[in-house]
């Protein structure tokens, strides 16, 4: 009995405790509140902390919060949290319903899905308080509301970069060249693969050995992003649009063909590019093998002197520049004289970038404070701050047009520590968060991003660039293929059917095995259609379409072509609809 | 009341239930990590999408495992590497069992603990590293292909890693060298158990090492061999897939794809997880079969099994 009193008393004891618990810390707060700086300190911890779901950008993590971002976090009363996800965690957030991230991206795709399972909180009821910029893209809200609500006709996603996509100061595709050597070798026109596999080779002839004694190849290709690594510089150049799996589609001419066993389909047109390099013995060997950084320590060491893609080369110049900072040795693109050539720019998704959508998580505790969060992203007059900095700072109006003033436009050009530090434009790591496009205009009339005016291109030009452009008779590098656009010669990204993508979102798993499989056949052929001579390349390439046609290539385009058709009728009915061009 | 604490205390302080009672936090961590996901398995009878109530999801009864049998092309490629690359394992489960009878007939003290500590290593060097590591010695400017062109052996470099062909013994060969020093560890802790008066009496007769080494340590290792590859038997699919996931490439894809990876392709990377999860079952139920075929088979042929 003794004892049963005794185990009685201590659980009695344990309640008294648990329940004075709560009064003690009320007065260690009310203490706390007494000086000025515990004020503040309680203040900024009782924040709602926003964590948003960014693989954005992993160049600028270490400046953590930026200047905008402070900006942004004293404004809104909230502090920012960034979170790296992959696909898997999103699906296990999806599945389980709870996720710590207020902010979440949607897996690609699968946003009809996430409507389905009741986790997106739905943005309407709280836009008018919460969300006023939010609500003034009607567009895009009602495109959302109609494709992407599983018929809800609700807002449950917000898609970024809405607006037209602008062209860099340089491009990443068409044939890319050691500039240095393409000077040496006297500009010679390269108006076709073959010209460029000749000009490449000609390069590796007069340089065949590194300054370190290393073999030179034309390029390399890492193994680290599968088909897309062999693929993706043919998509841009021939102007196709990946749409969704099993079916291309043509951008000049509008025209649908199959991904897979179609003679314009960028795989066979790389293995025929590849193939002759190969044999020519001008593909680095360890293309097969080699991780992404390992390329790049290849490139950077100089053992290229083309590239897949310019930012695969790019650390060569970076290197160079270090030595010699008027140095020429850099890559470039070149466009054929001729035209033909697509490059990547120039297209305006009503509703965004693909695969972008992002929803605020039922489970998240900051509702409000997440839909302040996007909707920041979409203040006209916080974009100009988020891609132009400060007024009267970084920029001000002079004789009523805005420009970037000289100080930041030094910074800018150095793209230091200090630079980074304001967070402006893409030195932000929420820079791909941004909700419009900094090509889009200010209600000033002129863009919101300032650093991006003819102007400021030209005189923000490195050597290697201002040598291109002199050659080239332009102010700078991209207006190459921009003057050959407006000449008709060639064509850029207009007309791609990003807006489609919404209405492509759910893809049967039938579909999605076939894909699949097909995917991995394609990978496990390149070396095959590598190793193989000119003569026997067409017969390799026929048993290669054979068996991809045996695995259901055909099914999945002919599926894919109904689905694209019906997915166009869609959209243009939700346009009309909406009365949006 | 009194007297039921009481015979719950004589119970709990029985000696053989103490040994029970200490196993049972074990017990419980078993049975949550191993027994309760078995519950997943309805995934593979659903055309399951994260987010949407699993009775929500499409029911789709066998389909995913009748997909796995008329998979012909990948399923039995698959299978195919699996069971090589499962053999070839199964080859090389003897050698840290030498390893360890020669680790044993070393004299000096220092230079055995040399050659453990060196050889148990790689045990512990994750598998991102040793890619690294191979890539910067068999790449075609890998210190490997340095060497033999400078010897004038070769003319041209070569890349193993790049050779689908090369694809089975390479990888034997790296298991070989990350797990003889660490799977030896067992055997030499067997050996200490063996009777020192064997080895005295077969001097005394004039047995030399390599006598005693055959005749004493080798029969004496044998229980512990066959527990061991009865363990490996019911493995023998379960080849993992984080070395394979590494050295996968386009020229070894073909090849080095095992079931491992084949499920972790399919559920993690093509979301594919009712798939993905039928194949999982396929593969447990395989195991089962051939661990208790694998334990029958010793009963048979040495009297006794670990069952």
């Amino acid at each position: 009995m003794k004892k049963l009193i005794a185990v009685c008393l201590i659980i009695a004891m344990s309640f008294t405790v648990a329940c004075s618990a709560p009064e003690k810390e009320e007065v260690v707060n009310n203490t706390e509140k007494q000086t000025d700086s515990s004020v503040k300190e309680i203040s900024d911890k009782d924040r709602p902390v926003v964590v948003i779901d960014g693989d954005f950008d992993s160049n600028n993590e270490e400046i953590w919060p930026n200047d905008f971002v402070k900006r942004m976090q004293d404004e809104l009363g909230v502090t920012i949290q960034v979170k790296k996800l992959t696909n898997e965690q999103r699906d296990l957030y999806l599945a389980s319903g709870k996720a710590d991230v207020d902010i979440l991206r949607c897996p690609s795709g699968k946003e009809n899905q996430v409507v389905k399972s009741g986790n997106a909180v739905a943005f309407d009821s709280y836009l008018e308080e919460f969300g006023p910029n939010i609500l003034k893209q009607e567009d895009s809200n009602n495109l959302v509301r109609e494709l992407l609500s599983n018929g809800t006709g609700e807002l449950y996603f917000k898609r970024v970069q809405i607006g037209p996509e602008m062209v860099g100061k340089e491009l990443w595709n068409g044939y890319v060249v050691r500039w240095d050597l393409y000077k040496e070798l006297g500009y010679p026109k390269m108006n076709n693969d073959d010209d460029y596999i000749a000009v490449l080779e000609e390069m590796v002839k007069m340089h065949p050995k590194t300054e370190t004694g290393e073999k030179v190849y034309a390029m390399g290709i890492d193994n680290d992003s599968g088909l897309w690594s062999w693929v993706s510089q043919f998509e841009a150049n021939d102007g196709v649009s990946n749409v969704m799996k099993g079916l291309y589609v043509d951008l000049e001419t509008g025209q649908t063909f199959n991904k897979y066993t179609d003679d314009r389909a960028p795989f066979w047109r790389s293995m025929a590019f590849f193939n002759k390099l190969n044999q020519k013995g001008l593909l680095d060997p360890d293309s097969f093998t080699m991780t992404g950084e390992t390329r790049k320590e290849k490139a950077t060491k100089g053992i290229y002197v083309g590239g897949a893609r310019t930012w695969d080369v790019s650390r060569y110049y970076k290197a160079t520049k270090k030595e010699d900072p008027s140095t020429l040795k850099g890559f470039m693109s070149v466009f054929p004289d001729t035209g033909g050539m697509s490059a990547w720019y120039g297209a305006s998704p009503i509703t965004g970038w693909e695969y972008n959508s992002f929803y605020v998580p039922k489970s998240s505790k900051n509702i409000e404070a997440a839909i302040k969060v996007i909707d920041y992203f979409y203040s006209p007059q916080k974009l100009r701050e988020f891609y132009s900095g400060v007024q009267g700072v970084h920029w001000d109006y002079v004789g009523g047009i805005p420009v970037a003033l000289d100080y930041a436009i030094e910074l800018k050009k150095e793209n230091g520590d200090e630079w980074k530090r304001f967070g402006i434009g893409s030195s932000n790591r929420l820079h791909n968060f941004a909700g419009l496009s900094g090509y889009g205009n200010y209600e000033d009339g002129y863009p919101f991003n300032l650093f991006e005016s003819e102007e400021l291109r030209a005189a923000a030009l490195n050597p290697l660039n201002a040598d291109y452009s002199n050659y080239y008779g332009v102010s700078y590098p991209s207006q190459v293929h921009v003057k050959q656009v407006e000449s008709g010669i060639a064509i850029d990204r207009a007309k791609d059917p990003k807006d489609l993508f919404m209405v492509l979102s759910d893809v049967p798993a039938d579909m999605l095995r076939i894909d699949a499989k097909l995917k991995d056949f394609l990978i496990s052929s390149i070396p095959i259609m590598l190793s193989v001579s000119e003569d026997e390349f067409d017969n390799e390439k026929s048993n290669i379409i054979e068996q991809l046609r045996k695995s259901g290539a055909d099914e999945l385009y002919d599926w894919a072509e109904k689905e694209y058709q019906k997915a166009d009728r869609i959209l243009q009915s939700a346009k009309e609809k909406y009365n949006i061009n | 009341m009194k007297k039921i604490v009481r015979d719950k205390q004589s119970l709990i302080l029985k000696p053989k239930y103490q040994l029970a009672f200490m196993a049972l936090p074990f017990m419980i961590l078993l049975f949550m990590f191993a027994y309760v996901p078995i519950l997943g398995w309805i995934l593979a009878f659903f055309e399951y999408s994260p987010g949407i109530p699993l009775f929500q999801n499409e029911f789709v009864g066998l389909k995913n495992f009748v997909l796995l049998f008329s998979d012909s092309v990948d399923m039995l490629r698959v299978m195919k590497n699996t069971i090589i690359f499962a053999l070839l394992s199964m080859l090389i489960t003897p050698l840290p069992m030498f390893f360890a009878i020669l680790l044993n007939e070393i004299t000096s003290s220092r230079y055995k603990r040399i050659v453990q500590t060196f050889s148990t290593l790689p045990h512990f060097i994750s598998y991102v590293i040793i890619y690294s590591l191979a890539f910067a010695v068999f790449s075609t400017d890998g210190v490997m292909n340095l060497f033999l062109i400078k010897l004038g052996i070769i003319s041209e470099p070569t890349n193993v890693l790049g050779n689908g062909d090369a694809v089975y013994w390479f990888q034997t060969l790296i298991s070989v060298w990350k797990g003889i020093g660490w799977g030896s560890i067992v055997y030499l802790a067997a050996i200490v158990a063996i009777p020192k008066e064997l080895y005295e009496s077969a001097h005394i007769d004039g047995a030399n090492k390599f006598h005693t080494a055959i005749y004493i340590t080798l029969p004496n290792l044998m229980n512990t061999y066959i527990v061991l590859l009865i363990l490996q038997i019911g493995n023998f699919i379960n080849v993992g897939f984080e070395r394979f996931l590494l050295f996968r490439n386009p020229v070894t894809l073909r090849n080095i794809e095992v079931l491992d990876l084949y499920v972790y392709k399919l559920g993690l990377i093509n979301q594919d997880y009712s798939y993905s999860t039928a194949i999982g079952i396929f593969k447990s139920l395989v195991s089962l079969i051939l661990i208790f075929g694998a334990n029958k088979l010793a009963k048979k042929v040495r009297g006794y099994g670990i069952i």
